[in-house]
């Protein structure tokens, strides 16, 4: 399996257009956070309620050995949304954030596996490559309203199970942790 | 296999369109096959669909999400208590505001996330989902409304959102009220795993089902599998087993056919064999015939009262019928075995007719019949024909006009075609081919339309009755078609019963230009003196020969020296080389292939003189023979004028072969020319029977006291070769030829009589070099059967007994009298 960075480099190199819109977000909203991803800087401090630890192998750490994120850094990545069926719920929900790959980008995280830890310490083990094979998301908001932890917030994994029967099945729902505070990045 | 193949009905002989029991079966298990694959395909879709249910269902594990329900509520139990006990230990000084102390940020908020999180877990235990999959009871329903409304009571305190500051005593009725939860939820949460254990064995048990279900369609379909292999092996043995029967078949028959071509290879070898036994043996047969004709005839010159001399006649015309008779078998045989050949050469026509005519003008003569030949003035003088074979058909066809005609007449009318022959031609380049008929007609007893159809058929003699009174082999006419065929030509028959008959035989022949040397006598004085003068020797032990080839070659214009054997050869051109030497191979002190290697080893110009081989073997080991000891040319004995004429022109130039010059015109014992009248040239018997007075010639070593003899028409040809005696007239003039005759018969070499003595004295060594130096002398004088007498001692004489030798002996008296006799009879003596 091809390392986490050698497949961001790859991602990076191949959309080039998907970071002239990362920079002009940077720069129409005067975030530092485009700025630091592009230069290597270390990841601004999150301003609000830490919702994220990113830990382990993270090149762009804000905290000691780990990046911090909160919701307004999650949000400032660019936002993805799908409508999808789930095994939680009867019908077809809608999920919205930003991509998990974007986030361990931010991150500058690198690895082969990804140790998702939710708040009542559910742990799962994701293999690094998921997140680029498929578009999962870091879901921020269930049809467009923050989740509260009572909702299995307020971070959800969502595979796009509808895309494919294989995303149909335990696998895949067990590696969707919700409730999700802690990734490390091995 | 073999065996049962033309009994066994079944199923190969079965009607088309009918199908067999195998392949009723085979399509009967086809389906069933289809079927079972089906029935497994279904299967396997519900084992799939099975599956995929367990997987939602373990998606949403209920018996987990039970277990978390009651691990969260003990950890929000836990951190209740030690919110409360920790804020009462915190003040054990003063007991009342300790209780009412807040807790600290972090840990209230540690405790309303701790509320939150067992919050969640309800919804996963609610009705909601839980109703899909299993039923709980009344307790789950009681449950979930206490937690409801626990919950409900104190969002206002500990709930992420609520803001009011957290006390121990705020939290003990929570902790209070928290308490009883305890046992029910545990209580379902056991449930919980029993009941979804016993679906887990439910599904786990339709699973079973299921892939029981699978494995006996499997089974199912495993079986048809091997029936339907089965079956199928089952057909392809049939079909093996079919194949390798007509393999068999085929090969069966293959092997009779076989068989069958043997079997006619070895009926025709067998065919072939008996045509050459029949061909030797009529050739063996014909010996002691002569001798039994020879003995016949001398019974018949001694003293015999009347009655006696006429059994002798008759017993003497029935051998010489048998011999006749053999000739044909002698001829059928050949013409079945492929061994007659036909030999082309140039002919003069009207002489072979006229030939024709005399013999059989006394046959006609003798039934009292008139004889008619007639020979159109277009038929050219020189064709190219086997002479000896047109002559042998014309002669069967007369004979039998003759012997079924018994008044009227019998006529030969030769025409030239008016249309060009569509046949083929024997020669196209040199000469025209004409297309000749030769027109037998009788007016005899004619033939009937049904036996014409067979007419040439072998053995077939008009019908019956016919047969008995006219006798005959039956082969005459087979044998005359047989060889017309042969030449190219055809023989057809006309016939009205009662009116008479036409044989009309159809050649194509090519002409030839009447220059050869049997039309010498013609050609007369044109190059007289013009050709070359040649020096020539002849060798041979015969004075006759010698006289003869003397005659022949002064006549040609070249000077001749004579020598008697090799030695007298050798020295002769060693006292002057000639131009060209005639040799006799048999010659005695040296015989001819002896001197000739001699004449090699001489040197030039002596020794390359160029040297003719006289000899009367055909053999071609002779020919290697000659060739082999240096000699360049082979003439056969009798030595034909032409021949030699040939020979000299090949080897010196066209003059030097050139026609005898100045011949006085003969007497000639044929007809030169072309005979249109009814009247033979030929000085000939006008009776059938006749006695010819016996020229007493004392010296004779003949017994000449014999009675007169009697001839009859075929006497002419078994004993003369009129055919030779004209070329020798030709070549020496009938003077000629008449002084070589008397001077053989009268013996002047004494030949004859050294035979004779040799044969009355049983001196049997001596007998070949005798009997070839007489039949070499007889067979240049065209005496046709002493030739073939002096022959038959010579190839046989070695083995004869003491009878034998007498026999002979009287048989060759006989022969040089009949020779006399007849020689007489014809002018020649």
């Amino acid at each position: 399996m091809p390392t986490l960075s050698a497949l961001t480099a790859s991602v990076d190199a191949t959309r080039p257009t998907s970071r002239r819109r990362c920079l002009a977000a940077a720069g129409a909203a005067g975030l530092s956070l485009a700025l630091a991803s592009r230069d290597g800087w270390a990841l601004a401090a999150p301003a609000g309620k830490v919702l994220l630890s990113v830990t382990g192998h993270v090149a762009s750490a804000n905290a000691p050995q780990r990046a911090d994120f909160d919701l307004a850094m999650l949000d400032a990545l660019p936002q993805h949304s799908f409508a999808t069926n789930t095994p939680w719920y009867k019908e077809v929900r809608k999920f919205s954030g930003p991509l998990l790959r974007d986030v361990l980008s931010a991150a500058g995280a690198s690895g082969s596996t990804l140790g998702a830890i939710a708040l009542n310490n559910y742990k799962v083990e994701i293999p690094a490559a998921d997140p680029h094979k498929f578009k999962v998301l870091l879901a921020t908001r269930l049809d467009d309203k923050i989740m509260a932890v009572r909702d299995k917030g307020p971070l959800f994994i969502i595979y796009p199970y509808d895309d494919s029967a294989d995303l149909r099945s335990e696998r895949y729902y067990s590696r969707s942790a919700w409730q999700l505070r802690k990734i490390d990045v091995k | 296999m073999t065996q049962q193949l033309p009994t066994q009905p079944g199923p190969r002989q079965r009607q088309p369109g009918h199908r067999g029991p195998n392949q009723r079966w085979l399509i009967a298990v086809g389906v069933g096959l289809v079927l079972a694959f089906a029935a497994v395909a279904w299967v396997q879709w519900r084992q799939i669909s099975l599956l995929s249910d367990a997987a939602r269902y373990e998606g949403d594990n209920l018996s987990w999400s039970f277990f978390q329900l009651e691990s969260e509520y003990l950890q929000l139990r836990d951190g209740l208590r030690d919110a409360c006990r920790g804020s009462s230990s915190s003040s054990s000084s003063s007991s009342s505001s300790g209780v009412a102390a807040p807790l600290d940020a972090s840990t209230a908020a540690a405790l309303r996330q701790r509320f939150e999180l067992f919050a969640s877990r309800l919804s996963l235990v609610g009705l909601e989902r839980t109703a899909r999959f299993a039923e709980f009871g009344a307790g789950h329903t009681r449950l979930l409304d206490q937690l409801t409304s626990y919950i409900k009571r104190h969002d206002g305190l500990l709930a992420d959102a609520a803001s009011s500051t957290l006390t121990a005593a705020a939290l003990a009725p929570a902790l209070a009220e928290l308490g009883p939860l305890f046992e029910p939820i545990h209580d379902l949460s056991l449930q919980a795993n029993q009941v979804i254990a016993e679906q887990v064995g439910r599904r786990n048990d339709a699973v079973r089902d299921q892939t029981r279900l699978g494995l006996g369609l499997t089974l199912f379909q495993s079986l048809l599998t091997l029936a339907f292999a089965i079956i199928t092996a089952r057909q392809f043995r049939a079909l093996r087993q079919r194949r390798s029967q007509l393999q068999g078949l085929a090969d069966h028959l293959q092997h009779t056919r076989q068989e069958a071509d043997s079997a006619r290879l070895d009926a025709e070898a067998a065919s072939q064999a008996k045509s050459a036994f029949l061909a030797n043996m009529s050739h063996e047969l014909r010996t002691p015939f002569n001798g039994m004709l020879g003995m016949l005839a001398l019974l018949e010159s001694s003293a015999l009262d009347a009655e006696q001399a006429d059994h002798v006649r008759t017993a003497r015309e029935s051998a010489k019928h048998l011999l006749d008779l053999l000739n044909d078998i002698l001829d059928i045989s050949k013409l079945e075995s492929g061994r007659l050949d036909i030999a082309p050469h140039p002919v003069d026509l009207h002489r072979l007719i006229g030939e024709v005519q005399v013999l059989m003008q006394m046959a006609a003569q003798t039934k009292g019949l008139g004889l008619t030949v007639n020979v159109a003035p277009e038929v050219p003088a020189g064709v190219v024909v086997d002479g000896k074979r047109l002559k042998q058909i014309l002669f069967n066809l007369m004979s039998n006009a003759v012997k079924f005609t018994d008044q009227g007449r019998v006529g030969l009318a030769v025409s030239v075609a008016a249309e060009p022959a569509s046949g083929t031609p024997l020669d196209t380049q040199a000469s025209p081919s004409l297309a000749l008929r030769f027109a037998v007609s009788d007016t005899g007893i004619g033939i009937t339309d049904m036996v014409l159809t067979h007419l040439f058929q072998r053995f077939t003699q008009g019908d019956a009755s016919t047969s008995r009174r006219y006798g005959g082999s039956g082969l005459g006419l087979e044998i005359s078609r047989s060889l017309a065929r042969l030449m190219g030509g055809d023989i057809v028959v006309q016939s009205l019963p009662g009116e008479g008959t036409t044989f009309t035989l159809a050649l194509t022949l090519p002409a030839c230009e009447p220059e050869a040397n049997w039309r010498a006598a013609e050609a007369v004085t044109t190059v007289a003196g013009h050709g070359p003068m040649l020096d020539l020797l002849v060798a041979d032990d015969h004075p006759v020969n010698r006289k003869f080839m003397a005659i022949l070659l002064a006549r040609m214009g070249h000077r001749v020296r004579l020598a008697s054997n090799g030695a007298e050869a050798v020295a002769a051109v060693q006292q002057r080389t000639p131009d060209l030497v005639f040799m006799d191979l048999h010659m005695p002190v040296q015989d001819g292939l002896a001197a000739t290697r001699q004449l090699r080893a001489l040197p030039a110009p002596a020794g390359q003189v160029p040297i003719v081989a006289l000899t009367a073997d055909v053999f071609s080991e002779t020919r290697a023979r000659v060739s082999a000891a240096g000699m360049d040319h082979f003439l056969c004995k009798p030595v034909l004028p032409e021949a030699i004429a040939a020979t000299l022109a090949q080897l010196f130039g066209h003059h030097a072969g050139a026609p005898l010059s100045a011949v006085e015109q003969p007497a000639s014992p044929e007809p030169d020319r072309p005979v249109p009248s009814t009247r033979p040239t030929l000085p000939s018997p006008t009776v059938t029977e006749m006695t010819v007075p016996q020229p007493a010639t004392p010296s004779s070593p003949v017994d000449s006291t014999a009675q007169p003899r009697r001839f009859s028409a075929s006497d002419v040809a078994t004993h003369l070769d009129m055919v030779v005696i004209g070329d020798v007239c030709v070549g020496v003039s009938l003077d000629g030829y008449r002084r070589l005759l008397s001077g053989f018969l009268s013996d002047d070499a004494a030949s004859i009589n050294r035979l004779l003595h040799a044969l009355d004295a049983a001196s049997n060594a001596e007998l070949a070099p005798l009997a070839h130096a007489v039949r070499g002398a007889a067979a240049s004088l065209g005496l046709r059967a002493i030739n073939a007498l002096g022959r038959e001692i010579e190839q046989h004489g070695l083995g004869y007994d003491a009878a034998q030798c007498q026999a002979t002996a009287a048989q060759l008296r006989e022969q040089v009298r009949n020779a006399r006799a007849l020689c007489v009879r014809m002018g020649f003596l």
